[in-house]
């Protein structure tokens, strides 16, 4: 039933000349002087470093993204300066290769740039280089930036953006021909209060990409006149200071406008200060729930009690707090089965001393704090970006953790705490999580203000690199290296009746004996939006027996011995796959 | 922390008994022969003279044997009971002194004796009671006045215990250890007002190791961290051995973040006091966070075993409960942490989980209510201090 398939021309980044047995060598001198610092204080083995996959930075000057981020630091210390901006990976051209979309500050009442600051959105020319094609898009944007979500909201077959601003939103809809037009007003979404992440997904399953918007705090520019230090100098106030506000829901009508559901739903009922989101299902009734992550307040876990209405159970299910009863400061959040049980695990990053969680579900609505590496490393670091992801396509979930504390004045206030800090990569071992950043590349043993943080496989070489907009810097691309080192398959679903970005399909795929499967979750990490197909890891196996896709409108879809080392396209209902073949560099 | 810990001068307070024996007027039933009448007084003599030489053993087998010959002797039972106090037979010493006053409740030296038994017991209520009884016969007794305001304040009675202590410094301007225990209490009752004029009129001006330790309490509750910190390290300069600078440095330490110090100082504290509330709660929870749960579990034994009532210390013996999986007893704990500190939101979200894990979904909501409430206080609250450290620390210490 396959279609004749060829393989599909990959055309890697040009990144520095390096070996890949350079690489390791490098790597291990890094890990050795980063033992040395304790940085990485994780159990060095040249197996590790064997199987290490190589994350690799590729400079500006290769990229040709010159973009940088403003993050408007002034002497007054506006909170928003500390919270940074989100990137997303998207095929807006619907080329076959994933475009870059990087936010950025912008004019607001406490900040009026000296010259005009913009969004960036970096066509992708498929030979490792991007153009900037902002301007002809219509996305500059020009409000202070926040975050951004990508979803094809009208089913026109084009992907359509949610950018999150300190102010009013932007809805950006994708003409199909290389253009935006902004519609937030015309489609009852402007909110303008300080949105942060937002994530597209269908809470009543009628086909249509509804959308939750995350909103932090009650700010305005006064505000930041209540704090001083000793010495009379302007400090960020800690968000303790400023009112909790209610996230919104807005239901897709399917007219290209939509309706705030918040009140009813039972979303805008609780206050919180949030910044991340994640859509998923953590009690497997097919309708997706939302976990989100508040600053400083109790986390919540939205649980969808189906006609359009959800209960907030963040204190009683464990994720609310921390195991000692007290609130975090969460920030970037995501959802996957790390241990593979079939029941969705949670993950908060959170500031400093307080690390980061990882929440393993217990299938009865409550969850348990597991301790480990991830715990025990982050004790010092404050996470934002994050993403569960098969970096080393062997099939189970890994864990890139973006991080940088809020205050760049924190080294002064002797917490061992410094405002740049190091990227993390945890790979997943059977259900445990081991630091192995000592061994990913050069790239750990640098500190950053990192922000937002999104995946997707940008040179289409069938394992997942990492975008990272860094605050006040220009942002990281960070090439996989390695990870299609064992045998993969692209999937791009394609939904006939289910939402078009098929969140909450559930992909299982077989390798003889040995079976993996993937709740197609949506949003994660902070601020970012991500690639929107699956790379489903084959380990050692070297070829899939059997595909199988459970999709939101309750179709099945399965299909043998699909075509691997591949990016394919399943339609819903059809039950083939076929290869997708990106466009022609003419069609572009 | 100065006034914590009651040292007795015990050789003082033999010779005191000696000359109280006198005045207790031993009196002989007819019964009793003149000759055992002469030996017990022998006797008696014998054992306040060894007891001044600190031949403990030797001074009780004396009493005991001047007692035998005239039971009930109400002298040589005080003495006795001083001994007992001094050998650390405290269950002995206060049946003797009890013996005492039920021949002569007037006694009001023996009974201010009983009460400091109980201070070193730490059984605060009785020690309260005999201490209130002295200073209704003995208003002026400072030393009676000065231990109740350490019981009150033990017992959470703070603006009770403030007033006793208040009215020893005001009749000795220049007793530093009332001044100590005095800024403590006010540091500890919030009343951080009166404790700044202490600490600026008086404690900025001498550089002697408990100055600095009560000016570090006060910067510690103002949440002055850093400077709180270095009149720690000028403190143990002067007099490392001073009671309680180990846990106030470790605390001192985990509030700027220097965890490895932290627990050094918190573990040395617990070697020279085991029962110490902070550096008990501290330590279990950075072993619990890290993993070392039976070291945790053998520091909360201990604590257990010394009767520890602290709230700190049982919400972290709850925590170690609720993780092992003994809900009931984590309940019963926590229930007893909420009636202490009312307002300590930690301990109304573990306690709402733990309800909702029993299905006692009433006392869970009810839970879930008082934690909103609180929840809202909290993010009303004034601006503070710490409110500047762009920080996640936190404390185990219930506020």
């Amino acid at each position: 039933m396959n279609p004749d398939l060829d393989e599909l021309p990959r055309m890697p980044l040009i990144r520095p000349k390096i070996s890949v047995k350079q690489s390791m060598i490098v790597g291990s001198l890094l890990s050795f002087s980063m033992l040395c610092f304790g940085r990485f204080p994780t159990e060095a083995s040249k197996a590790d470093a064997e199987r290490a996959v190589l994350f690799e930075e590729i400079p500006s000057k290769i990229t040709g993204i010159a973009w940088v981020h403003e993050n408007a630091m002034s002497p007054e210390r506006h909170l928003p300066e500390t919270t940074g901006s989100g990137c997303a990976f998207l095929d807006y051209n619907n080329d076959g290769w994933l475009d870059i979309f990087l936010v950025n500050s912008g004019v607001s009442d406490f900040f009026v740039p000296k010259s005009p600051l913009k969004n960036a959105l970096y066509r992708n020319n498929r030979d490792g280089t991007f153009t900037d094609v902002t301007d002809s898009a219509g996305l500059s944007g020009g409000r202070f930036g926040m975050g951004v979500a990508v979803g094809d909201y009208d089913k026109d077959g084009w992907q359509d953006l949610y950018v999150t601003n300190y102010g009013e939103n932007y809805l950006y809809h994708n003409r199909g021909d290389g253009t935006f037009e902004e519609l937030a007003k015309k489609a009852g979404v402007n909110l303008s209060v300080w949105s942060t992440s937002a994530v597209w997904f269908d809470y009543d399953n009628d086909g249509r990409l509804d959308l939750f918007v995350c909103s932090y705090v009650y700010y305005e520019r006064a505000l930041s006149r209540l704090c001083h230090d000793e010495r009379q100098r302007a400090r960020y106030c800690i968000p303790r200071l400023f009112k909790p506000t209610p996230s919104r829901l807005y239901w897709n009508k399917g007219d290209g406008t939509f309706a705030d559901v918040s009140a009813e739903s039972g979303i805008g009922g609780v206050l919180g200060k949030a910044f991340g989101v994640v859509a998923t299902d953590v009690n497997n009734d097919k309708m997706p729930d939302l976990f989100v992550a508040n600053d400083m307040v109790a986390n919540f876990l939205f649980v969808n009690q189906g006609k359009g209405k959800f209960e907030e159970v963040g204190l009683w299910s464990g994720v609310g707090y921390s195991e000692a009863g007290s609130p975090r400061s969460g920030m970037g959040a995501d959802a996957t089965d790390f241990d593979g049980d079939g029941w969705q695990d949670l993950f908060v990053a959170n500031v400093d001393h307080q690390r980061f969680s990882l929440y393993r579900n217990l299938k009865d609505l409550t969850f348990r704090e597991e301790p480990g590496e991830i715990a025990r490393d982050t004790l010092l670091l404050s996470g934002w970006g994050l993403r569960f992801f098969d970096c080393d396509n062997d099939g189970d979930s890994d864990l890139f953790l973006a991080n940088g504390h809020p205050d760049d004045m924190v080294d002064e206030v002797n917490l061992q705490v410094k405002y740049k800090e190091p990227l993390l990569l945890f790979e997943n071992r059977d259900g445990i999580f081991k630091n192995i950043s000592a061994h990913s590349g050069s790239i750990f043993a640098k500190d950053f203000p990192a922000r937002g943080l999104a995946t997707g496989d940008v040179d289409n070489d069938g394992d997942l690199d990492v975008l990272i907009n860094v605050n006040g810097q220009p942002p990281l691309l960070l090439r996989n290296s390695g990870g299609n080192r064992h045998h993969w398959m692209g999937l791009k679903l394609v939904a006939t009746t289910s939402n078009p970005a098929a969140v909450g399909a559930l992909i299982t795929w077989r390798m003889g004996e040995k079976k993996r499967s993937r709740l197609k979750t949506s949003g994660g990490s902070y601020l970012s939006w991500h690639d929107p197909r699956e790379i489903l890891g084959l380990g050692p196996a070297t070829k899939i027996d059997e595909l199988e896709i459970r999709w939101p409108s309750g179709q099945v879809d399965r299909v043998f011995d699909p075509p691997v080392d591949t990016y394919v396209e399943l339609v819903e209902g059809k039950g083939t796959v076929s290869r997708q073949l990106p466009k022609a560099e003419t069609q572009r | 922390m100065p006034g914590k810990k009651v040292r007795l001068t015990y050789k003082v307070m033999t010779l005191l008994l000696a000359i109280c024996a006198i005045l207790l007027c031993p009196l002989s039933t007819p019964a009793q022969t003149r000759s055992s009448v002469d030996q017990s007084e022998k006797h008696f003599a014998r054992g306040v003279e060894l007891q001044q030489k600190n031949d403990l053993a030797g001074a009780r087998q004396a009493y005991v044997e001047a007692l035998r010959l005239r039971p009930g002797r109400i002298d040589a039972l005080s003495n006795l009971g001083s001994v007992y106090a001094q050998t650390g037979q405290f269950d002995a010493a206060i049946r003797s002194y009890q013996q005492v006053l039920k021949s002569n409740s007037k006694l009001h030296v023996v009974r201010l004796h009983l009460a400091i038994v109980y201070v070193q017991l730490q059984q605060w209520p009785e020690a309260e009671r005999e201490l209130s009884a002295v200073l209704t016969a003995q208003p002026d007794n400072l030393q009676a006045r000065h231990l109740l305001g350490i019981s009150q304040l033990k017992q959470n009675k703070l603006n009770d215990g403030i007033a006793e202590l208040e009215t020893v410094y005001r009749a000795q301007p220049k007793n530093l250890a009332a001044a100590y225990t005095l800024v403590s209490s006010y540091v500890k009752g919030g009343q951080l007002g009166k404790a700044q004029s202490f600490v600026e009129g008086t404690l900025r001006h001498l550089d002697t190791a408990e100055a600095h330790l009560i000016t570090g309490s006060y910067e510690m509750a103002k949440r002055r961290y850093q400077r709180a910190l270095e009149e720690f390290r000028r403190a143990e300069t002067l007099n490392p051995s001073l009671s309680g600078l180990y846990s106030e440095l470790g605390h001192a330490y985990a509030m700027t973040g220097n965890r490895v110090l932290a627990t050094q100082m918190f573990e040395k504290q617990l070697q020279e006091s085991p029962g110490d509330a902070n550096a008990t709660a501290f330590l279990a929870w950075y072993y619990r966070e890290d993993g070392r749960v039976d070291e945790a579990t053998n520091l909360l034994r201990t604590a257990q075993r010394q009767q520890i009532d602290d709230p700190g210390v049982l919400f972290q013996m709850a925590q170690l409960s609720q993780a092992r999986g003994e809900s009931a007893a984590a309940i019963a704990l926590l229930e007893k942490v909420v009636l202490q500190r009312p307002d300590y939101t930690p301990a109304h979200v573990v306690l709402s989980q733990l309800y909702f894990k029993q299905k006692r979904l009433a006392e869970a909501r009810r839970e879930r209510a008082i934690i909103d409430r609180l929840n809202a206080a909290e993010q009303d609250r004034q601006p503070i201090a710490d409110d500047l450290r762009y920080t996640g620390l936190g404390s185990p210490i219930p506020k």
